[in-house]
């Protein structure tokens, strides 16, 4: 359904130019004013952009049901065959509400580096709006766009406010991240030349839509095998896959805790995200063929993460780790044609992004009060600052993925649906799972339980006022998605069985063979 | 048929940890007699239900449609037939006892909202457990009632030791999760379901091929041992004595425990596909049982002699499910809850009366001090002895009988070796509950301070399961078996009867008992020969069989490595070396080709003119 | 040789001077005389050619070099003198702050 108002572009717009707003002079002039007006007007336009998206998708449901399928398509640039082409289905529609939420939450934090001002608002709304892009765009060009300008706030902001290695971390990320999808570029403008060179377009001009794209089944094995790997590269270094997560620690532990929080949830879940929507639909044959080594890689990466994120020390390179760790879920679902492991992982990028963040921004206020990211240094704060602690109990047995939290839906819908191709690969999985219950419940124990550490500053109190209200918003909703999945799940697995639906129908004999 | 007051069930503690934290922190007495009601009130719903229930009627009730999506099907529903009943009655009905008594135990604790919240959080897990009708569902109980075990064992968590109690306890029940994963992904594949009523029914267990029968069996096993403490996973077990005595009995002996046994009952169906599961349940339970008989024997703390002794009794229950005779397990399920509360309870207040003395070498002499929580203890002892017409007696005479009709193919002639070795173990458990009772109850007091008899508040709630201890066994021993029939197989009535049956029966148990009081009471002298005799067993009790040690040697040890050498190795040299690598490499070629690149004009204009001059002789037609 | 040619030469030998002396030294006024020198070069070949194709292109072209090294020279020396107030200098090798 192509919808005339209000289109879906408003998603990208309204906090693209909430951002420019935040910049105007004309809030006041005044220092302090302008702050607090900054801030209120950054909250504003985010939970604006929410409203949006859920009058939008409800909308949607009222007339589509689970599919939601709108779109909104412009002509851009005709001579190029690019297009301004919006959709919003299931799985875009799970990673758009995912952005919103993070995106509110980081803005709602109060804790912000000491320098940061309008600046800090500008550029989280700008992310919220380039990922947002990302999510929705579905001519390729389009997409590289917002997937290369979703790098520049996160950039921005960690070159301004991160910590003492800010820059080397910046570049570093930047560099991965070009080399990533520099390729994928590449591959995108051969996709838009063949369309052309085969004669399939409509007017004899190039084509980057996706849905005209994959249709048209032009690419043989050897072209689907080149182009894939280069696009998987460009995913890989993005979502992060070992070995291509060199950006990760860096990135993670100098950039601001809302920065981070913010990277963490929403920049990896475009790789996964573009996975399902280009490379299925795009390469059915590489993926098949690809995919156990996919899910050798989201396996190994699983182990890998944990086995690394045991032996830290800093809590914010544990998050990194674990974070790592648990990304192996998600690319092990993408791995096969299973309606329920690929649900399953889109459901657990979301809920790995909502309690992510929460950890980053819970973890970022135990380091600010407390001075130090060093389990050494800290220990027994339960006594001190009980509400941190509480929360931290209740993202770090969601991060283990204990029932009726949303990791564990994700988790068990990867494993359960994964184990009919890569029964091998899942098992290797299920280690993690418990690797992952020995470093978050051995981190928790180094920070909250035990004596107070004697050389604890213990200047800072525990979180208060707006910051309570952000991690109970993001607890609720990771408990909500946890015992109340099923139409978020209806939504993702209908706009899922689209999008890999070619894959699947091709690949169903091999299917049918596994379960046989 | 649906029925809101199944929900009720669970909902009520749910409720009731909620706001009994709320209350607690205005007023901290509030908390435990809030938290008692709510175990109370779902007490009551779980009687109305189970009065409600006749013949072969079941209610279920569908809290939220959870992972159901396209064509996969996976409510959150729950359900209530009478193997549930059995176990809801024991769970909310020595729960509510346990509660009860915690309000005098954690009566000077200033932490008591946070501990009655946790308790009743963890009854309404450990409900969802045993009424879970899917499960996914029982996973949500079963991990919850871990994480609820996790925070009461750490409960003081100031002690870093008992915070590393409730890590282990956790960390051990995950490697148990993996086989409780693995084979609800087998069994979804396999049957395209994970509804207990749906799997319970031959002609869709058939569709499982049998190579994966055998490996969803072991998985579920393996699923067991890690919540029912069994090898080699029972080592978080006494460790776990850790938390406040009320939480050790509720939870690590009366109900969370026994999960295992209720997970291996119902789903029977998948255990006995391959008859090399029961097989290797039969063995495993035998080796747990009589290992944590042989370490009970050494112990001198008081809680845990009775936490080897749970591991053991949980021995037993597994022999009685290896041999398929699963309504005699639940039966000991039964009677144990009530018995080794009654004793945990009992110990509590000997702790408490004791100023949290644990060590049985500085008890002694009690029976004067604290006369009513020796004779509930003294009543326990003789139930779980074996001794007619005590409730333990009954159960494990049935086990043992059980075990005598065990056919399965892999036993060949062990299965009489294995009845045999039980009725050994069951001498061992009557010589350390006696020993353990001897030491606390008789003789001259050897501590410091005045022991003093525990409040009311504590010793009703003990002298309730000291009666049901006493009489538990003789009341349900008839109708039990053809109750649970329906969800269960059928087993062969034990004749059992007759007061020559019940002195015959005694035997093992009144031997044990006769054994400890030579050896202690009469003739102490001859404690050093025996001892002599017996010196590796002695060893190895002392050495708690080594499990932990071989576990630290060949599991812990092992990842720890690993964690170090893949992250210094594999992570900060080649993965993210390489990569810095790349960076080096590109760098050094860029100042390297920088050099070109002087600063200086002249430099500059040098090149431009060399270069004008190279494009003039390529391309001027020269003549 | 044809005087034409001989105007060449000269120019030539203009724009050479100009270009090694650019090459060579390092004061910026002497660098920009030495620009000067090889624009007035061109200059000269634009005329020698106008003669030589008998039309006035080459002569048009001169003008518009003359403006433009006008314009140049007055631009060039402003920087020179800010260049001298900040670093106290006009050698080029002393003004080396934006070198990377």
């Amino acid at each position: 359904m192509t919808i005339p108002w209000p289109p879906l572009s408003s998603l990208i717009v309204v906090p693209a130019l909430g951002a420019l707003g935040c910049l105007a002079p004309w809030f006041s002039s005044k220092i302090d004013t302008r702050a607090r007006f900054v801030r209120v007007w950054a909250l504003g336009v985010s939970i604006l952009t929410l409203v949006i998206l859920a009058a939008i998708a409800r909308a949607a449901t009222m007339s589509h049901g689970a599919v939601l399928g709108l779109e909104e398509a412009h002509q851009w640039i005709p001579s190029l065959g690019i297009t301004y082409h919006l959709e919003l289905d299931g799985l875009s529609f799970a990673f758009c509400l995912l952005t919103a939420v993070i995106s509110l939450a980081v803005i709602a934090w109060s804790a912000k580096p000491a320098s940061a001002g309008a600046g800090w608002y500008a550029l989280l709304l700008l992310g919220e709006a380039t990922v947002m892009g990302a999510f929705l765009a579905t001519d390729l060009v389009l997409f590289y766009i917002f997937f290369e300008a979703m790098l520049l706030p996160v950039l921005g902001a960690m070159a301004l406010w991160g910590g003492a290695q800010r820059l080397n971390a910046a570049l570093k990320f930047l560099i991965y991240t070009m080399a990533g999808s520099s390729l994928m570029f590449l591959s995108i403008l051969y996709l838009g030349w063949n369309a052309q060179a085969m004669g399939h377009t409509l007017n004899g001009n190039f084509a980057f839509e996706i849905t005209t794209l994959a249709s048209m089944k032009m690419l043989n094995p050897t072209e689907q095998l080149v182009l894939g790997l280069a696009f998987l590269l460009a995913f890989a270094v993005k979502i992060p896959i070992v070995p291509f997560h060199g950006w990760l620690p860096d990135t993670y532990r100098e950039a601001p805790h809302g920065v981070a929080a913010f990277t963490a949830a929403l920049l990896g879940k475009v790789g996964i995200y573009a996975v399902i929507r280009f490379m299925w639909p795009l390469f059915p044959h590489f993926m098949a063929q690809a995919g156990p080594y996919i899910a050798a890689a989201g396996a190994v990466a699983i182990v890998f993460g944990a086995l690394v994120a045991m032996a830290q020390k800093d809590l914010r390179s544990l998050l990194a780790y674990s974070s790592i760790s648990h990304l192996g879920f998600c690319v092990l679902g993408i791995a096969g044609v299973s309606t329920m492991a690929m649900t399953g992982a889109v459901f657990q990028a979301v809920s790995h992004g909502l309690i992510t963040a929460a950890l980053f921004l819970t973890v970022g206020a135990i380091i600010d009060r407390q001075g130090s990211r060093d389990f050494d240094r800290l220990g027994g704060l339960a006594r001190s600052i009980p509400l941190t602690a509480f929360f931290l109990m209740i993202f770090s047995v969601a991060a283990v993925a204990l029932p009726l939290t949303s990791s564990f839906v994700g988790e068990f819908l990867i494993l359960v649906g994964a184990w009919k191709l890569f029964p091998q690969w899942t098992l290797v999985a299920l280690l993690g799972v418990v690797l992952g219950a020995v470093y978050t419940l051995t981190a928790y124990l180094r920070t909250m339980f035990g004596p107070l550490h004697a050389t604890d500053p213990q200047t800072g109190g525990d979180i208060r006022g707006f910051d309570v209200v952000v991690l109970a918003g993001l607890a609720a909703a990771i408990i909500a998605l946890g015992i109340f999945p099923s139409d978020l799940l209806g939504m993702i697995s209908a706009a899922v069985e689209v999008s890999a639906g070619a894959a699947v129908l091709a690949d169903n004999s091999i299917a049918q063979a596994f379960s046989r | 048929m649906e029925d809101i007051r199944l929900a009720l069930v669970v909902l009520i503690p749910l409720i009731g940890a909620v706001v009994s934290y709320a209350l607690g922190r205005a007023a901290p007495k509030v908390a435990g007699m809030f938290a008692t009601a709510a175990v109370g009130a779902s007490f009551a719903v779980v009687i109305s239900l189970w009065r409600a229930l006749e013949g072969g009627q079941t209610f279920s009730f569908t809290l939220s449609s959870w992972m159901s999506f396209a064509d996969i099907r996976l409510p959150l529903e729950i359900y209530f037939d009478k193997l549930s009943a059995v176990m809801c009655l024991v769970v909310t009905g020595v729960g509510s006892l346990i509660h009860l008594y915690s309000i005098g135990y954690m009566a000077e604790d200033e932490s008591r909202p946070r501990f009655f919240s946790y308790l009743n959080l963890f009854i309404a897990a450990m409900l969802i457990l045993v009424l879970g009708k899917s499960l996914p569902v029982i996973f949500i109980g079963w991990e919850g009632v871990g994480l609820c075990s996790y925070l009461l064992i750490g409960f003081w968590y100031t002690n870093p030791e008992f915070a590393s109690a409730g890590r282990k306890a956790f960390v051990m029940n995950r490697i148990g999760d993996l086989g409780f994963l693995v084979a609800m992904a087998i069994l979804y594949h396999a049957c395209g379901t994970l509804d207990i009523t749906v799997l319970s029914r031959p002609e869709v267990l058939a569709r499982i091929p049998s190579e994966m029968g055998f490996v969803a069996g072991i998985a579920l096993f393996l699923a067991a041992t890690g919540k029912s403490a069994q090898l080699p996973l029972f080592t978080w077990l006494p460790d776990a004595m850790a938390g406040p005595t009320p939480v050790s009995a509720l939870i690590h002996a009366a109900t969370m425990v026994t999960a295992g046994i209720y997970l291996m009952a119902r789903m029977f169906g998948v255990i006995e596909l391959d008859p090399m599961v029961p097989a290797i349940i039969l063995w495993t339970a035998f080796a747990t049982s009589a290992i944590a008989a042989i370490i009970a024997i050494s112990q001198n703390d008081i809680k845990k002699v009775l936490a080897y002794s749970t591991v053991s009794q949980l021995g037993f229950m597994f022999l009685a499910v290896g041999v398929g005779a699963y309504s005699v397990a639940l039966f000991h399920v039964v009677t144990h809850a009530f018995f080794k509360a009654c004793l945990f309870m009992s110990a509590g207040s000997v702790i408490h009366g004791c100023h949290h003395e644990q060590d049985m070498r500085r008890m002694g002499g009690l029976a004067k001090a604290m006369p009513l929580t020796c004779l509930s203890y003294g009543a326990a002892t003789l139930a779980i002895a074996g001794i007619a017409p005590f409730a333990g007696y009954f159960s494990k005479h049935a086990i043992l009988e059980s075990l005598a009709h065990a056919h399965n193919p892999y036993l060949l002639a062990y299965g009489g070796l294995i009845g045999v070795g039980a009725t050994a173990i069951a001498i061992c458990t009557a010589f350390y509950m006696t020993r353990s009772f001897i030491l606390t109850f008789l003789g001259s007091y050897r501590g410091e301070g005045h022991p003093h008899e525990a409040p009311m508040v504590m010793t009703a709630p003990v002298m309730v399961l000291a009666v049901l201890s006493v009489t538990g066994g003789l009341v349900l021993n008839h109708g039990f078996f053809t109750y649970l029939q329906g969800p269960l197989p059928p087993v062969a009535e034990h004749a059992g009867g007759g007061i020559l049956g019940y002195i015959l029966g005694s035997v093992p148990g009144a031997l044990g008992i006769a054994a400890a009081y030579v050896l202690l009471v009469i003739a102490p002298a001859a404690k050093e020969q025996v001892r002599k005799v017996l010196w590796l067993g002695e060893k190895l009790s002392a050495g708690k069989f080594f499990v932990d040690e071989l576990l630290g040697v060949f599991v812990i040890a092992p990842t720890r490595t690993l964690s170090g050498v893949v992250s210094r190795v594999l992570d900060q040299s080649v993965s993210i070396g390489t990569g810095n690598a790349i960076g080096s490499i590109s760098r050094a070629i860029g100042e390297l080709t920088c050099r070109v690149t002087t600063g200086q004009v002249s430099t500059y204009v040098l090149w431009m003119f060399a270069s004008a001059a190279l494009l003039l002789y390529c391309f001027l037609p020269v003549r | 040789m044809d005087p034409i040619t001989s105007y060449l030469g000269i120019a030539c030998l203009l724009f050479v001077i100009g270009g090694i002396g650019i090459c060579l030294r390092r004061n910026a006024i002497v660098l920009f005389m030495c620009v000067e020198m090889m624009l007035n070069a061109v200059n000269l070949a634009f005329v020698a050619f106008s003669k030589i194709h008998g039309n006035l292109d080459g002569q048009i072209a001169v003008f518009f070099v003359m403006v433009i090294a006008a314009a140049e020279s007055a631009i060039g020396l402003a920087i020179i003198l800010s260049v001298f107030r900040s670093v106290a200098s006009i050698e080029t090798t002393d003004a080396a702050e934006l070198k990377w």
